[in-house]
């Protein structure tokens, strides 16, 4: 880099970030060195400028609007633990217990091991009609369907 | 540096506490950081913000969010709660600026030395506070968030919403600026 850095490439360089050939150049160019120099010291001069302070106290309307925050909050919470209540009791009165429900549709009812082996036997012993077959079938499978259904529900709620 | 790093003085001492206690909604508490910050933001907003009353509105408006937000600040310690109120002061300075109608007289005098020629008398040696204070709003909000409160290019036009070109070469306008209105003071 022949000529003087740009100003931005001597705030690079100033905070760290300039090119190669920028920084180079800073090395060996006086002024543009002194320069970066003048920069730094009118950052630190920037810094240095005095804290100023409000010229009136805002802390009593702020106050006010804390305090309505604050009230709001306990409303929720309060809100919140009667409805978790209310919604607990709820359960209780209707009865709701693990197994009855599942994913908000009804689980299926529980189904006796007694009619799926009744209807098996019936499709081994033969000599139905074909349709007698086709029905005797269709309930095994919904019966299957059934106690399958029943033992995810249990392995949901209860972990068996 | 990050933000914060840079920036003048919190007045009171916070400790996780106090944080906490204001968190849970404790007026005193939240008194306490309203103390320790009210000078640091106004501060910073009279800085990017032309007028003393804008400051103000914008000291008032960041501890408005503050109040309403700090419920679910997850940071921890004083220093991560500098940053965020900070982040949220400088927000709401940007902000103020963006809207305000002094804006076009910014942009239209983008170009050339907007404030030489407002104020023939800028060729006079300034100290810096005034030279500052002369700069458009938007070059004096990114020198100031910048060079004071550490901000990256990268968060400043961010918070903007302009690109990291604009953010750098504003700063560097900036610079020109001050370096001809500071004469010599600070060669």
């Amino acid at each position: 880099m022949t000529q003087h850095c740009t100003m931005e490439d001597l705030l690079a360089v100033r905070d760290g970030e300039g090119t190669a050939a920028a920084r180079r150049h800073v090395d060996e160019c006086p002024a543009c060195r002194a320069e970066v120099d003048r920069l730094h010291q009118v950052a630190a001069a920037l810094r240095a400028l005095p804290v100023q302070r409000p010229p009136r106290d805002r802390w009593p309307e702020l106050r006010a609007v804390a305090a309505g925050v604050g009230r709001r909050r306990r409303r929720w919470i309060a809100t919140g633990w009667v409805s978790l209540a209310a919604a607990a009791a709820l359960a209780v009165i209707l009865g709701v217990r693990p197994g009855r429900w599942s994913g908000g549709q009804m689980a299926a009812q529980p189904v006796s091991l007694d009619s799926l082996v009744a209807a098996s036997q019936q499709l081994q012993r033969g000599g139905a009609s074909r349709d007698e077959v086709l029905r005797l079938w269709q309930q095994r499978v919904q019966l299957m369907n059934q106690l399958v259904n029943v033992h995810v529900t249990r392995a949901a709620y209860v972990g068996l | 540096m990050g933000p914060g790093v840079l920036t003048p003085t919190v007045g009171t001492v916070l400790d996780d506490l106090a944080i906490q206690r204001a968190r849970a909604g404790d007026l005193d508490a939240l008194e306490r950081i309203y103390r320790a910050y009210e000078g640091t933001v106004y501060t910073l907003a009279r800085r990017i913000c032309r007028t003393a009353e804008d400051a103000e509105d914008v000291l008032q408006e960041t501890f408005f969010e503050v109040c309403r937000s700090i419920g679910g600040f997850r940071g921890s310690g004083p220093g991560s709660l500098t940053a965020w109120i900070k982040r949220v002061a400088s927000s709401k300075a940007l902000m103020r600026i963006r809207r305000e109608k002094y804006r076009e007289t910014d942009e239209l005098f983008e170009d050339g030395d907007a404030v030489a020629r407002r104020d023939p008398d800028v060729a006079l040696t300034l100290d810096l506070e005034q030279a500052l204070a002369r700069l458009p709003d938007r070059s004096r909000a990114v020198v100031w968030m910048h060079d004071v409160e550490g901000y990256t290019h990268e968060d400043i036009a961010e918070m903007m919403g302009m690109t990291v070109s604009f953010s750098k070469s504003q700063l560097a306008r900036a610079h020109a600026r001050l370096k001809t209105w500071l004469g010599e003071e600070h060669r």
